[in-house]
């Protein structure tokens, strides 16, 4: 399915000309989770360019070193924590890595997740806690490290949530995410107002689709026919989720905080009155549906 | 904080309208982010006196209007027994009404030239409280508007969201940081920055 020449795409301006200048952010640290890759690696780039130092912690070193380097060769500066986000201590030690060798940390990305198709009665205990865990527990353990900090020093902070547009509805084959993101969304509201006297906001994007090395279509062709799914027209690109990340986490956004900014390109609003013939999922020959 | 950013809206013709207070800071916001802005100090709902304000405005900025701001009309707080027919109606006439008449008015235009164009509406606030019947009816009204016209208008090009706030119920009372973020998340929703963002109903501090 192509998009028809009259129907009106807008694509976002150049990586080359972000939305910030370069020292909006200029000796500020900030952590994102799982950034070595993916969205987090989005968060983090958008971040660097805006002139903050950026520890990616990642549970693994190799892809953590690869965002780092990716940053670097932008003209950033990264380095790459080993951190499993799940246990407090990690995350602790990760903390006092990160200040000792850039300073002190005043904006938070919780990014780091997973998602996977798997039909609800065939999954395990172990696939439920590996994803409801690091979204969750992660996000709570990175949250309250990063606000402890910030508190004992007397200094306001800023944090950024990575949930998801799907959190209101759900979607057949996705109970462990649409579980986790949307946890992720009353969290932020909940921290948001345990620490606003503290000047710690607390803030979520609800992103759609953006594609990236690792999502499952990564293929040019692939993307432009899951693009004329959705009412924008295109899927999201990934300077413009990172952009409106590093807004919320500036002092732009300063009297921001509990929110959540949805971009998605009203993915989520897609329903019709008429829609195909449901199949269950479990009927499927692909439990979350083929590209168009 | 004052920051200098890149402009984000130059080239760009808004029509402010409403009579809401932050529309003045949105209006300046936009203007210092390189947009021509002209204000519709009046909340207007009658079609032909919204067209005319459209005609005006075109005119005085010299060109095509490509973002719509409409503030609305601040609702006062009552009791839902004391409000009376009359009231009511005038109230969710200047609310409701004007922003919808505004809005497609607006993309009419885009529309006969094949242009893109970002409009933003400042709601009350989703919070249910007490004397809020009517801004809390017109924000579920509004919130169902903005999401509808998003996936009427996406494929024109022409985006709708809706920041709803207690800043934009009462800019006065608000803190100096949650006024500065009302004009600055305004002018990088309406912005090509905010290119995916369509359909988003979103507060400041609520």
């Amino acid at each position: 399915m192509s998009i028809p020449a009259h129907h009106r795409i807008v694509e976002p301006p150049p990586f080359e000309t972000p939305p910030f200048p370069p020292n909006l952010l200029a000796g500020r640290v900030a952590v994102v989770t799982g950034g070595g890759s993916g969205m987090g690696l989005g968060m983090a780039t958008a971040l660097a360019q805006a002139g903050a130092a950026i520890a990616i912690f990642g549970r693994t070193l190799e892809r953590a070193l690869q965002g780092a380097a990716s940053i670097e060769a932008n003209g950033g500066r990264a380095i790459a924590i080993v951190a499993d986000v799940r246990d407090p201590a990690q995350v602790a030690a990760a903390f006092d890595r990160a200040e000792t060798e850039l300073g002190p940390i005043g904006i938070l990305a919780n990014n780091a997740g997973g998602n996977y198709p798997v039909l609800a009665e065939q999954m395990s205990a172990n696939q439920w806690r590996s994803i409801t865990r690091i979204a969750i527990d992660g996000t709570f353990l990175c949250s309250t490290e990063f606000a402890r900090r910030r508190i004992a020093a007397a200094v306001p902070g800023a944090i950024v949530n990575n949930s998801a547009q799907y959190v209101w509805s759900g979607f057949p084959g996705d109970a462990h995410s649409a579980a986790a993101k949307a946890a992720i969304v009353t969290m932020t509201a909940a921290l948001a107002q345990d620490w606003k006297p503290q000047g710690i906001r607390v803030n979520c994007v609800a992103a759609g689709f953006f594609p990236h090395a690792r999502s499952s279509a990564s293929d040019a062709d692939q993307q432009v026919r899951l693009g004329a799914m959705f009412p924008a027209g295109r899927v999201g690109r990934m300077r413009e989720f990172g952009w409106v990340s590093t807004f919320l986490c500036s002092d732009l956004a300063a009297g921001i905080t509990g929110e959540v900014l949805v971009i998605d390109g009203a993915d989520r609003l897609r329903r019709e009155l008429m829609s195909p013939v449901f199949v269950p999922p479990r009927e499927r020959a692909s439990i979350w549906g083929d590209v168009p | 904080m004052t920051i200098a950013t890149p402009q984000w809206l130059q080239g760009r013709r808004a029509l402010v309208a409403g009579n809401a207070p932050g529309a003045e800071a949105i209006a300046a916001a936009l203007a210092r982010h390189g947009a021509a802005v002209v204000r519709a100090g009046t909340a207007a709902t009658d079609a032909p006196e919204i067209a005319a304000a459209f005609a005006a405005a075109e005119q005085s900025a010299d060109g095509g209007i490509d973002i719509l701001i409409h503030a609305g009309t601040p609702m006062a707080a009552a009791a839902p027994q004391d409000i009376g027919l009359a009231a009511w109606r005038a109230t969710h006439s200047a609310d409701i009404d004007g922003r919808f008449l505004h809005a497609a008015e607006f993309t009419r235009r885009r529309l006969a030239t094949a242009g893109r164009g970002a409009i933003l509406f400042l709601m009350p606030s989703p919070v249910i409280a007490p004397g809020r019947a009517a801004p809390a009816t017109a924000h579920g009204a509004l919130d169902n508007l903005v999401k509808s016209l998003a996936v009427e208008w996406a494929r024109d090009g022409i985006r709708i969201n809706a920041i709803a706030s207690h800043v934009a119920e009462n800019f006065a009372g608000a803190a100096q940081a949650e006024q500065e973020s009302l004009a600055n998340l305004a002018a990088y929703l309406v912005s090509d920055y905010a290119a995916y963002v369509t359909g988003c109903v979103m507060g400041i501090s609520e």
